[in-house]
């Protein structure tokens, strides 16, 4: 029973002392100086930082835009210019198919006259 | 649902035959020495439309054409000799055509050759393409172009690329046809 007792007390609910609140704003407004100076940063080595893998990762990625974007664009120019070839070649395929049916057309009717 | 599902299966076959196969003219060239294939879907035409430049040596005059296209199709076959291939084989796209409404308006047979012009009616007095079949004994081509055209269109062309008038064409089968009935009224007379 006294464990018991013993934990009831350790438990009870008490009111914080007199002043408690004000001294922990005027702690955090004073960034813990009033708890005995400044804690001082945990150095993190410069590769583990995350904010310099970004920047690496941007830099990186800038640097390999413009010779893949160069890159697409001279592939994109080779592609089509084949297919303007390949426009043209087909046009004149046209043209000459056509105008054999004309000439036979002709033919044809000159016969008829 | 029955009826929705019996609706799909049964549209299905004439959505995957909007544009021809052109596989199916493979067999024509089985015996073929040299064969030319020419596809130009709308992603290459707009490709190619895109370094047309503007003046008229450099294909500037056919832009405005080119990019009313959507495709332009070129089979063509040359054979070492004659009776190579059979020009029945070019029946399924002649059985396209007619199915699509497509109509002959050119149909010249001359000695061993044969030469088909088509056209897509539409309104407006546009085409919404144009097919050529030639047939020749030891070469055959098949032109397909897909796209909505003007007749003016077609006009440009023959004259900057020497392509004949359609529209002239088109009055010449008109001619012929007209004639034709009046010499088979005379012969009924």
């Amino acid at each position: 029973m006294s464990f018991e007792d013993d934990l009831r007390s350790a438990l009870r609910r008490e009111a914080a002392p007199d002043g408690f609140a004000e001294r922990v704003i005027a702690l955090a407004c004073s960034g813990g100086a009033a708890s005995g100076g400044a804690k001082r940063p945990i150095p993190i080595a410069l590769w583990r930082r995350p904010l310099v893998w970004a920047i690496a990762a941007g830099l990186l990625v800038a640097a390999a835009i413009p010779p893949a974007a160069s890159e697409y664009r001279r592939r994109r120019e080779e592609r089509a210019m084949a297919a303007k070839q390949e426009l043209l070649m087909a046009l004149t395929v046209t043209r000459v198919k056509l105008r054999k049916a004309q000439d036979k057309i002709q033919r044809t009717q000159r016969r008829a006259l | 649902m029955r009826k929705l599902i019996l609706l799909t299966v049964l549209t299905l076959p004439l959505a995957a035959q909007d544009t021809f196969d052109f596989a199916v003219l493979d067999k024509l060239g089985a015996n073929a020495t040299s064969r030319s294939n020419i596809t130009l879907d709308g992603d290459m035409l707009k490709l190619a439309s895109s370094v047309l430049g503007g003046n008229k040596n450099d294909g500037g005059d056919i832009k405005a054409l080119v990019d009313s296209l959507h495709g332009i199709y070129i089979r063509s076959w040359e054979f070492d000799k004659e009776g190579q291939y059979n020009e029945a084989d070019l029946g399924p796209l002649r059985d396209y055509l007619k199915q699509h409404r497509w109509s002959k308006i050119v149909d010249v047979h001359e000695k061993k050759e044969i030469s088909e012009i088509w056209t897509l009616p539409q309104d407006n007095s546009r085409i919404g393409g144009i097919a050529i079949l030639s047939a020749e004994p030891k070469e055959a081509t098949v032109v397909y172009i897909n796209g909505s055209l003007k007749a003016e269109d077609i006009a440009k062309l023959s004259g900057t690329m020497g392509i004949p008038d359609i529209k002239s064409m088109q009055e010449a089968k008109k001619k012929q046809a007209s004639k034709d009935k009046t010499s088979k009224d005379d012969e009924e007379n």
